[in-house]
């Protein structure tokens, strides 16, 4: 594929690269400018790149950009968390803190800079869902409030008015009834958080009466059902925003609810191990490259997400080209808004008793609070119980929070053999939906 | 005999940080070796990673009260541990002003400049599962008071300088210590640092400042009358009779 001769109705084009991932570039050469400046930023910079970038030759940046290896994980919270730190010197920075889904955390680093490039694009997601004079924001979350101020921000740059965090605690029904006083036209939520309200926060207000025209989800994927009770509920527009704590957030739904639209030469959106959908759609692991990051940037990061990104026109008319979540690679699952990914729990047990190699995870029951994770482990391990929870809640930074919250209760079980063998995928499939 | 702890502190601060030695030029023998510093004694330092002892791991950084001004110039970075004293201390001082009651829900008033420092509030009240969800002043206090109102607060943090809102509810007040010290004493406060955060409280009509536990030190430097603070746990960041604003009373 090449960007040669594209029709109008495209909004952008697959580039293939060495080493078999693509790239999406926009239709008039602004990708590859922006491509060009940071790759000689990096090579500048960034000893990690450097060495990196001193393997690719020479050619366009979108080609170089193509022999490049992807960046791992461990890449970003080994080398490059170092180079940011060494760098910071003595201007303001703030952090960022997730698991990314394993057993070890990232941190990442983010300058005034950083911070405005963020905010940036977090306006065009807000304008894009009709945000403005007028609103009242409400955002709502089980802690993680540092992020909903940057939201503030955002959101008081298009002239929003009203702005609050509703905190969610284990007792929830206090929050639910702040939120139908407070009144808001919009509310930014993780879907599973609404989720876990049952029927109370989607009965707030009578049919037709609810002061809520927009509802931006993020975090997580938004499953269709989820997506319609909202909608029905509140009788608002529902829409996505996407992104990933190493990049922040970058892609959001349009009025059409089809694919969330992405600027390709903001943040550089590649496919590892593509697979055509249709010639202008094609599927794969998410790789982001991120020109407007200063201060802890990346090429060609592994997310970990599965998503589908086309090409081709959306019927809003807005010329960018859009990306669809999947999921994760890894088998992950949804808990009070945080992710969690087996392997991580399984690393992180590991770190005591490394031979391991499966444990059993039974959720619920989820009507009672705080819900209890029970983990199965063989009775061998008895006598290490509570180098084990310690383990756990030590390793995975988000589950110990969720547990001093009182969201969740980790219990230990021991028995002789695992209750996995033929049931194994009922209690995949439980942990999947009871989010 | 072990040392007191100020000494002890500033002993194993000398040990872990290159920046200690060079300032001090001698490992304190004597509470009496230690002098006062300010903001300006450290205009040496490139940036967080010369306060930071090597080895421990970061956990994120303190956000300062007004976002971007943060007393000494420069973001600090803490470790697990000096977080859980953060979180320790705020919970005691509020424990405290409540009369050793909790509050299970708050409110926080916030503005533009204090809201990263209020949404850190939050995670250090949310980990002793006390609900906090933040209001924004820049509505005007009409909007703040509505916002109160729906969220039926058992006490509210008045963390942005705002009026008093109008309903009628318990109330605290962040002061930062490098402000002219609060003359409304009708208020209860917080006392907070850039460095540290919470240092001390004082409850409604009280004069004197209480320290939040054991964890730090306050201090009136004899010669200048200004208030000094000393991290007397720390795992990475610790600052040893660093000035941070005028003089309080200190119970
Ligand atoms: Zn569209």
């Amino acid at each position: 594929m090449s960007s040669d001769n594209l029709p109008a109705k495209r909004t952008g084009a697959f580039v293939a690269g060495d080493r078999g991932h693509m790239t999406v570039i926009d239709r008039d050469g602004r990708t590859e400018a922006r491509l060009r400046q940071f790759l000689d930023r990096l090579d500048a910079e960034s000893p990690f790149y450097r060495a990196r970038l001193a393997e690719c030759g020479t050619g366009t940046a979108i080609e170089r950009l193509g022999r490049l290896p992807p960046t791992s994980r461990a890449d970003y919270r080994g080398p490059l968390a170092a180079e940011a730190l060494a760098g910071l010197g003595r201007e303001c920075f703030v952090t960022d803190r997730s698991s990314g889904s394993t057993s070890r955390p990232v941190l990442r680093f983010c300058r005034g800079a950083d911070d405005l490039a963020e905010q940036a694009e977090t306006e065009r997601v807000f304008r894009r869902a009709g945000l403005g004079p007028g609103d009242h924001l409400v955002c709502i979350d089980v802690g993680a409030a540092a992020i909903s101020d940057f939201y503030q921000r955002a959101a008081r740059a298009l002239g929003v008015e009203r702005f609050t965090f509703l905190h969610l605690t284990e007792d929830d029904a206090p929050a639910w009834l702040a939120l139908q006083r407070l009144e808001p036209t919009a509310v930014l939520a993780i879907p599973s958080l609404i989720a876990r309200g049952g029927e109370r926060p989607l009965a707030l207000w009578p049919e037709g009466r609810s002061p809520v025209r927009i509802c931006i989800t993020v975090g997580e994927l938004l499953l269709p059902r989820q997506r319609t009770a909202i909608a029905h509920a509140w009788g608002c527009r529902v829409c996505t925003f996407f992104g990933t704590t190493e990049t922040g957030g970058f892609a959001s739904e349009c009025g059409t609810a089809d694919g969330c639209h992405f600027h390709p030469e903001s943040t550089v959106v590649g496919l590892a191990d593509p697979a055509w959908v249709d010639p202008l759609t094609a599927e794969g692991e998410l790789l982001l490259s991120t020109p407007d990051i200063r201060t802890q940037p990346v090429l060609n990061y592994r997310t970990g997400d599965r998503v589908r990104v086309s090409v081709g026109a959306c019927t809003c008319g807005e010329r960018t080209p859009r990306l669809w979540p999947l999921g994760r690679d890894t088998e992950t699952f949804v808990f009070a808004g945080e992710k969690f990914t087996y392997d991580a729990f399984l690393e992180a047990l590991r770190v005591v008793a490394p031979t391991l190699d499966a444990c059993s995870i039974l959720v619920g029951p989820t009507t009672q609070r705080p819900v209890r994770l029970t983990f199965h482990l063989p009775e061998k391990l008895r006598r290490h119980e509570k180098a084990l929870r310690a383990a756990l809640t030590n390793g995975i930074f988000e589950l110990d929070a969720l547990c001093r919250y009182g969201m969740v209760e980790v219990q230990l079980a021991f028995r002789g053999r695992l209750p996995l063998g033929n049931r194994k995928g009922i209690r995949l499939a439980r942990a999947r939906t009871e989010r | 005999m072990s040392d007191p702890p100020l000494l002890a502190a500033a002993r194993a601060a000398c040990d872990a940080l290159p920046l200690y030695r060079a300032l001090w030029s001698r490992r304190p023998t004597v509470e009496a070796d230690i002098p006062y510093i300010g903001a300006a004694d450290l205009h040496c330092l490139d940036g967080p990673g010369q306060l930071h002892v090597a080895g421990a791991d970061p956990v994120g950084a303190v956000p300062p009260l007004r976002r971007g001004r943060p007393h000494l110039g420069f973001t600090r970075i803490e470790a697990d541990g000096d977080w859980l004293l953060r979180q320790r201390r705020l919970i005691g001082a509020l424990s405290r002003l409540g009369s050793t009651r909790l509050p299970r829900r708050m409110a926080l008033v916030t503005d533009d400049a204090t809201g990263p420092f209020a949404a850190d509030l939050v995670e250090l009240l949310a980990w002793s599962r006390v609900s906090a969800s933040l209001v924004y002043a820049e509505a005007g206090p009409r909007s703040i008071d509505r916002g109160i109102e729906a969220l039926a607060p058992d006490l509210v943090l008045l963390v942005a300088g705002v009026e008093r809102p109008a309903i009628d509810v318990p109330l605290v007040m962040v002061v930062h210590a490098g402000d002219r010290p609060a003359a409304a004493t009708q208020t209860a406060r917080l006392l907070v640092c850039d460095e540290l955060q919470v240092l001390a409280s004082a409850g409604a009509g009280e004069t004197t400042y209480i320290p939040a536990d054991d964890s730090v030190r306050l201090e009136i430097d004899p010669r200048t009358g200004l208030l000094a603070v000393t991290s007397l746990a720390f795992t990475a960041a610790p600052v040893i009779r660093l000035q941070v604003g005028p003089g309080v009373a200190l119970a």
